[in-house]
């Protein structure tokens, strides 16, 4: 019921809310995730070999 | 040693005290981070809450299409990085292919996964609009039926390289299949344009949306904030690529290693047939 | 390179022959699929037969996986792709042979299909000077694309289910240019039979642009690591 309030004619917040909350935890979660493998496997190999450069 | 980071974006574990000078705490760094990450990810972070501002607070909505066209500031900018993580898929594969250097391999596989996920905030905030202003969830134009087809390609060429993972051609096959589908995009495209012409039916093609001065603006902040995210993944998720192809590396040594052992003890007792593979090995 | 070609496409066609895999499954898989497609969508004929060149292209596409699989089968069986490789035949030559091999299966079983959606299907064949060479490129750009992907996956633990996820949708234009074209030829959608024969360029493009990466690819496909 909130939602179809929310959703008549030219409101539509429930839809721009999903959306933008989707991407931000996509994308956190992705980030989250990446940053830690990355920690967790800099542990396993000696210092010198942990960057390219 | 590391202090939980106040947010996950901006984090990097360089803890300033450590026993050797700033020389070995650069070499010998635990995690991918940086400082020039965190630079690029205050940058991605500041950018994105500048964006989520305006888009939705700060921006008006649309004559036509409300609030829904503050989806659009996430969903176009998501394409033009999906699309662009996809380019530099398909750069690194051809490069890798002519130089044979582990760079172009590394920027190629990760540049996959980042692109993966761009592409899937892509769709789904290209469906969550579709759904208020065209009432359906999903189209088959030629944008979002190519989209679609970028994200299995995509998610194709991450299998095959999990499949690979450990083989020591894995960089080549990737490469030539980076560079299958890349060449399949344009082809695609095309016949999905051309196939959608002829079968418009009663579906509203998309309009082109009009946007006026703050909502372009705000666009902008958002082409802006997602090329600032994507650096920032991209330098992380190259780095975590070194590590795992470091790793495998070892795990294959390993492996030769232990090989050469056993060909030892049986070489002992008697001709094998290990001794000629052993040779065809490295 | 053609005469690499022409030895391999031999070797491959005589095993076939021989072995009678693609008469013995792949044919009957085909035609199965068409049957349960019937099975699937209203026996009332209008449904089918508007669907037909759909239908048709799916069946195609679904037997072309197996078309490869089995071609590189043969390969990894006896070590065959290590001989293949130090046979100092032309890499080249063999992607070509190979491409010969499964888009000549490809195109008889098309044939086949043609026969069996005019019967099952009360499909009117018209137009067969745009619905041959529609087979044709179809095979060309099938095979040409599956012998790459074949390649890749060869020798890959897993590789049944990853072919699929790799080859189907690359080609993607595939299907949608033969069916437009089919449907131009058939007649009974909205396509001009001018407009079936530009689907068939995009199908000549799409074979062409295969044929040449597979050409250019397969040498560093097959090399040793």
């Amino acid at each position: 019921m909130l939602a179809d309030t929310l959703n008549q004619a030219g409101h539509y917040w429930t839809y721009v809310g999903v959306g933008y909350g989707a991407a931000f935890v996509v994308l956190s979660a992705y980030s989250v995730r990446t940053v830690r493998r990355g920690r967790k496997l800099s542990r396993r190999l000696p210092p010198d070999q942990r960057r390219w450069m | 040693m590391t202090s939980a980071p106040a947010n996950p974006l901006a984090s990097g574990s360089q803890p300033d005290q450590t026993d050797a000078g700033p020389t070995t705490e650069r070499r010998a760094p635990e995690g991918t981070g940086s400082r020039g990450s965190r630079i690029v990810g205050t940058l991605a972070l500041l950018s994105l809450a500048a964006t989520a501002l305006y888009g939705l607070v700060l921006s008006p909505p649309d004559a036509n299409q409300g609030n829904a066209a503050r989806l659009l500031y996430i969903h176009v900018p998501t394409a033009t990085v999906a699309y662009l993580a996809f380019g530099v898929t398909a750069v690194g594969s051809a490069m890798y292919l002519w130089k044979r250097t582990e760079f172009w391999d590394l920027l190629a596989g990760a540049s996959a996964e980042v692109g993966v996920v761009f592409t899937g905030i892509c769709l789904l905030t290209g469906m969550l609009w579709g759904r208020p202003i065209w009432g359906v969830y999903w189209v088959w134009d030629a944008r979002l039926t190519t989209t679609l087809l970028l994200f299995v390609l995509f998610l194709g060429y991450l299998a095959l390289r999990r499949v690979l993972v450990g083989s020591p051609s894995r960089a080549k096959w990737s490469a030539v299949a980076g560079i299958v589908a890349a060449i399949d995009i344009p082809i695609v495209h095309y016949s999905t344009s051309w196939w959608n012409t002829l079968h418009q039916g009663t579906t509203i093609s998309p309009q082109k949306t009009q946007m006026g001065g703050l909502m372009l603006f705000t666009l902008g902040l958002g082409f802006l904030s997602f090329l600032l995210v994507y650096w920032w993944l991209m330098i992380h998720r190259f780095r975590l690529q070194y590590l795992e192809t470091r790793l495998d590396e070892v795990g294959l040594d390993a492996a030769i290693a232990e090989r050469r052992a056993e060909a030892g003890r049986a070489g002992a007792s008697g001709p094998t047939a290990a001794g000629p593979e052993l040779a065809e090995v490295r | 390179m053609f005469r690499d070609a022409a030895l391999v496409a031999g070797k491959d066609l005589r095993i076939e022959l021989r072995s009678r895999v693609g008469l013995n499954q792949v044919a009957p898989f085909a035609l199965l699929v068409l049957v349960l497609f019937a099975f699937a969508l209203d026996p009332d004929r209008g449904v089918l037969r508007r669907a037909t060149p759909g239908l048709f292209w799916i069946t195609v596409m679904l037997a072309t996986l197996l078309a490869v699989q089995r071609s590189f089968a043969a390969e990894s069986a006896d070590g065959t792709r290590d001989q293949l490789r130090l046979s100092g035949l032309d890499p080249a030559g063999i992607f070509l042979g190979k491409l010969v091999g499964i888009a000549t299966e490809l195109l008889a079983l098309e044939v086949l299909l043609l026969g069996g959606v005019a019967i099952l299907y009360s499909a009117h064949l018209r137009e067969l000077q745009l619905l041959l060479p529609t087979c044709i490129a179809a095979a060309v750009g099938l095979g040409a694309a599956g012998t790459l992907y074949g390649a890749l996956v060869a020798g890959v633990r897993g590789r049944e289910t990853l072919l699929p996820l790799l080859l189907l949708p690359i080609v993607a234009p595939v299907l949608i240019g033969a069916t437009s074209a089919f449907e131009a030829a058939l007649g009974g959608a909205d396509l001009t039979v001018a407009q079936g024969w530009r689907w068939l360029g995009l199908l000549i493009v799409f074979a062409l642009v295969y044929v040449g990466a597979g050409i250019l690819a397969f040498g560093s496909l097959l090399e040793e690591s």
